[in-house]
């Protein structure tokens, strides 16, 4: 086995000593090609996030002349921002002179208001300064286009900003629309419709222009960055794994596996994964039925089985690591009270003598008193076991496991179950709807009085299962106990009274009471059963 | 050498195609495909321009107590209305309170349409001596004019109007010959017409729910026959509706239609006896002036009625839901 070794080490010292053609070709050439185009491409990204960045600033003008009516197609203004600043402006001769209005408003509107006469339309960009134009010529035919005088541009109810000026307009748009335009009128102080388009006045042309600040730029950066990323990752990738040369790790591996000589001390994290995962997957396996198991170990010790050989409930120590493969002790899969009675043949729950983890399995041995019972099933829930009535159960288990000890996993016997059911079915019909009340606590209890002490206790099993149906309707402490999983046990056992079942305060104290007594009465009924 | 030449060849061309990543500004932008969802014809803060700006016109004439200035805002049945209104309160001094419409609305009705003629439908709040609700019919005539009042009508106490679409989302418009309803708008107000003048002997009574509109008119004209009686005189109302003054609107929910319409009617009163036929309230008196009466009076009225038609196969009748009644001129005969 030795000799063995030595050959691996060998080998590995000299795949150590010399760098393969393969690592120098990866190491010396990809690698740094891979860097270097890593490099570039987010210098590139730099470069496009701050010299080259797309300005935020867009302005576009256009001059028009001769249309009285400048319109903009719908969709236009809106597609570099939906925030624009429009301003028109005269130049020529006379230009501060001249009044000036823009508005905007819906495009059906702006459309009624120019039918029948000619209009420039602002249809798109050219580039990214200029505005593409197009004249839209209508026949007048005459018609006069106002009923009786139309309203002035600037007073017409349609518009939802207007403003006028001399020379000089300035409108602010926000909150840009599908369907608003921008309408502009040159001679706005014209208002009789026939002289739309042939007015004599100044027909100097008027320069208009859009000034939008972008919210949202194209961002060139990141498809570099990412590229870069991806360039210095494959340098990483291609200076360690694709360096390494497989063929000669693989046979490493193999020869390594064949002469393994265990370390008792390491375990690999395969191993201890392994071993977490058997240990987890048996105690979820065992959880029904596991309450003695469940004190024998801490839950911190169950997940660590080679430790477990230190923790053996019954003092048993099974040395690990001396077979060949990990060993996984579980805790939950033995049947400590059959080993125990194997060994010592006491049949009662005189289980645990020693060993810390099993602490609590020594509350078993004081059976017969109620605190214990309900601290049992504490400890049940605990490790997320959910009984109906997990005391009762809990009590008989003990003893009843004394008795079938043929499977070490198996707790009940069939002939338990059966039991059990015929047990139940009979306190059904005995009781009838006593378990269905929303508040039975009270009914039964009453009840109880009426009945005696047997009776009393064998109804008990029969109410917790009821209330193990309906959680929480029940303000009986000891019904509590056994269904409601939130609280502890031995809280509301000793509490009495849940504050939360309101108007039954006083009737928790009721319950708390007779709640005790019964459980005395049940403990003695199920162990003198037990015994029998 | 040639390795090296190759080296810089391929440098250059991944240079080359790098430059063309930098963008400087983008993809010139195009304009996108307008959507064909209609949208309303004004927004919340246009009605109320309109409808503040219209009661400036209202209390300035109230307060000259001259309908000069109302054109301007104020138009169709309201128009006359108003300017019965302003005379009758010319001659008695002040204003008749129901003539008050308040300032804040309940609700606007705004349609997306894209022709014209235009309404915009508004309800106000009660006013502030507990008078019901008005029903303020805005109209547009076309392009080049502004919305101008075309009707106020009171609203019944307990009148139950259908339900209208939000105005960010706009109501849709009818017109006075929508089909799908119980019977069109048009043949609605023609038919209420009748009702009002033969009431139950009408042929279309049945169609249409009682309204307090009609019990105050049977009330009336019972008081009004009663007087007649022992003066052995003759009175007869005819009503009529004004061809094309009707505004239609489209409720969302079940499809009825709100009707507003213009119905005038006239009032004849004959004394017998040979005695003269006075006016018979200050309002008669003040329209009248101080014209010489004669044996027969007649009272032109501006009846502007609200009528809620139901959609077709509903159960349900006719019912006026608001009316505005005005005497506005009286000549003897």
């Amino acid at each position: 086995m030795s000799d063995v070794m030595e050959t691996t080490s060998d080998d590995q010292a000299k795949s150590l000593k010399k760098p393969t053609k393969r690592a120098m070709l990866m190491r010396g050439v990809v690698t740094p090609v891979f860097g270097l185009l890593a490099v570039l491409f987010i210098a590139l990204g730099l470069l496009n996030a701050t010299i080259w960045k797309p300005s935020a600033l867009v302005v576009a003008h256009t001059s028009v002349a001769g249309a009285r009516y400048v319109v903009s197609d719908p969709g236009v203004l809106k597609m570099v921002d939906t925030d624009a600043q429009v301003t028109v402006a005269s130049s020529g001769s006379k230009s501060t002179e001249r009044q000036l209005c823009v508005a905007t408003g819906s495009a059906k509107d702006v459309a009624g208001w120019t039918a029948d006469t000619s209009y420039t339309r602002l249809t798109g960009l050219k580039d990214w300064s200029t505005f593409t134009v197009k004249n839209e010529r209508r026949n007048q035919g005459g018609k006069p286009v106002n009923d009786g005088g139309g309203v002035p541009f600037a007073h017409s109810d349609m518009w939802r900003q207007v403003t006028c000026g001399e020379g000089r307009a300035h409108l602010s748009v926000e909150g840009l629309t599908d369907d608003q335009v921008v309408i502009v009128d040159t001679h706005p102080e014209t208002t009789t419709g026939a002289q739309d388009s042939k007015h004599s006045a100044d027909a100097s042309p008027v320069r208009i222009s859009v000034e939008w600040t972008r919210h949202q730029l194209p961002n060139y950066a990141m498809p570099l960055y990412v590229a870069g990323g991806v360039f210095v990752l494959l340098a990483v990738f291609s200076a360690s794994v694709l360096a390494m040369d497989l063929r000669r790790l693989s046979r490493k591996w193999k020869a390594g596996r064949h002469d393994q000589p265990r370390e008792a001390e390491e375990v690999t994290i395969a191993e201890a994964l392994g071993g977490t995962c058997a240990v987890l997957r048996s105690s979820f396996r065992h959880s029904r039925r596991s309450h003695r198991r469940a004190h024998a170990a801490s839950p911190a010790s169950s997940t660590q089985p080679d430790m477990a050989d230190t923790l053996q409930a019954d003092g048993e120590t099974v040395p690990s690591g001396q077979s060949e493969r990990p060993q996984v002790i579980d805790p939950f899969a033995r049947n400590m009270v059959a080993e125990l009675r194997a060994q010592t043949g006491v049949r009662d729950a005189e289980v645990v003598r020693d060993s810390d983890s099993a602490a609590r399995s020594v509350n078993v041995a004081d059976a017969g008193q109620p605190v214990v019972q309900s601290s049992v099933s504490v400890t049940m829930r605990n490790d997320g076991v959910m009984h109906e009535d997990g005391r009762t159960r809990s009590v008989s288990s003990v003893s009843e496991a004394s008795q079938g000890e043929d499977e070490p996993t198996m707790v009940y016997s069939k002939d338990d179950f059966e039991t059990y059911f015929a047990r139940l079915r009979h306190e059904d019909q005995k009781g009838g709807g006593s378990g269905e009340a929303q508040d039975p606590s009270n009914a039964t209890l009453e009840n109880r009085s009426e009945r005696d002490g047997d009776a009393e206790s064998d109804g008990t099993p029969e109410q917790s299962t009821d209330s193990g149906k309906s959680v929480g309707s029940h303000d009986s402490a000891k019904d509590e106990e056994g269904t409601d999983e939130r609280r502890d046990g031995g809280d509301s056992r000793n509490a009495g009274s849940e504050p939360s079942d309101a108007g039954d305060g006083k009737d928790d104290v009721d319950d708390a009471v007779r709640g005790e007594q019964a459980d005395d009465d049940n403990s003695d009924e199920t162990v003198k059963k037990a015994r029998s | 050498m040639k390795g090296m030449t190759k080296r810089i060849g391929a440098a250059a061309l991944v240079l080359a195609t790098l430059a063309g990543l930098t963008g400087c500004e983008g993809d010139l932008p195009q304009p996108g495909s307008v959507g064909s969802a209609q949208s309303p014809d004004l927004t919340e803060a246009q009605e109320k321009k309109i409808r503040k700006e219209t009661l400036a016109v209202l209390s300035k004439a109230d307060e000259t107590k001259s309908p000069d200035g109302l054109s301007e805002r104020v138009t169709g049945p309201a128009l006359d209305i108003r300017t019965s209104e302003l005379t009758i309160a010319k001659a008695t001094g002040s204003m008749d309170p129901r003539a008050t419409i308040p300032e804040d609305i309940a609700q606007t009705i705004i349609p997306t349409q894209t022709g014209w003629p235009r309404y915009v439908f508004s309800i106000t709040t009660t006013t502030a001596d507990q008078q019901s609700k008005r029903l303020l019919v805005f109209r547009q005539e076309n392009a080049r004019s502004n919305y101008r009042l075309w009707g106020a009508a009171r609203l019944f106490q307990g009148a139950k109007l259908p339900k209208f679409p939000i105005p960010q989302i706009g109501a849709t418009a009818g017109e006075a010959d929508d089909s799908g309803l119980v019977m069109t708008p048009q043949d609605a107000v023609r038919q209420y017409a009748d009702v009002l003048q033969n009431d139950s002997k009408s042929q279309y009574a049945d169609k249409f729910s009682s309204d307090f509109f009609r019990e105050d008119m049977r009330k009336l004209v019972s008081a009004v026959e009663e007087g007649m009686q022992r003066n052995h005189g003759t009175q007869s109302q005819t009503f009529e509706p004004v061809k094309g003054q009707i505004a239609v609107m489209r409720s969302s929910e079940d499809g009825g239609d709100l009707v507003v319409a213009q119905i005038n009617s006239e009032w004849t009163r004959a004394a017998g006896e040979g005695r003269e036929s006075q006016p018979a309230s200050d309002a008669e008196r003040a329209l009248f002036g101080g014209g010489k009466a004669t044996s027969t009076m007649k009272v032109s009225y501006v009846n502007l009625v609200a009528l809620y038609v139901p959609p077709a196969g509903s159960k349900a009748k006719v019912t006026a839901v608001g009316v505005e009644r005005q005497p506005i001129k009286v000549e003897a005969l």
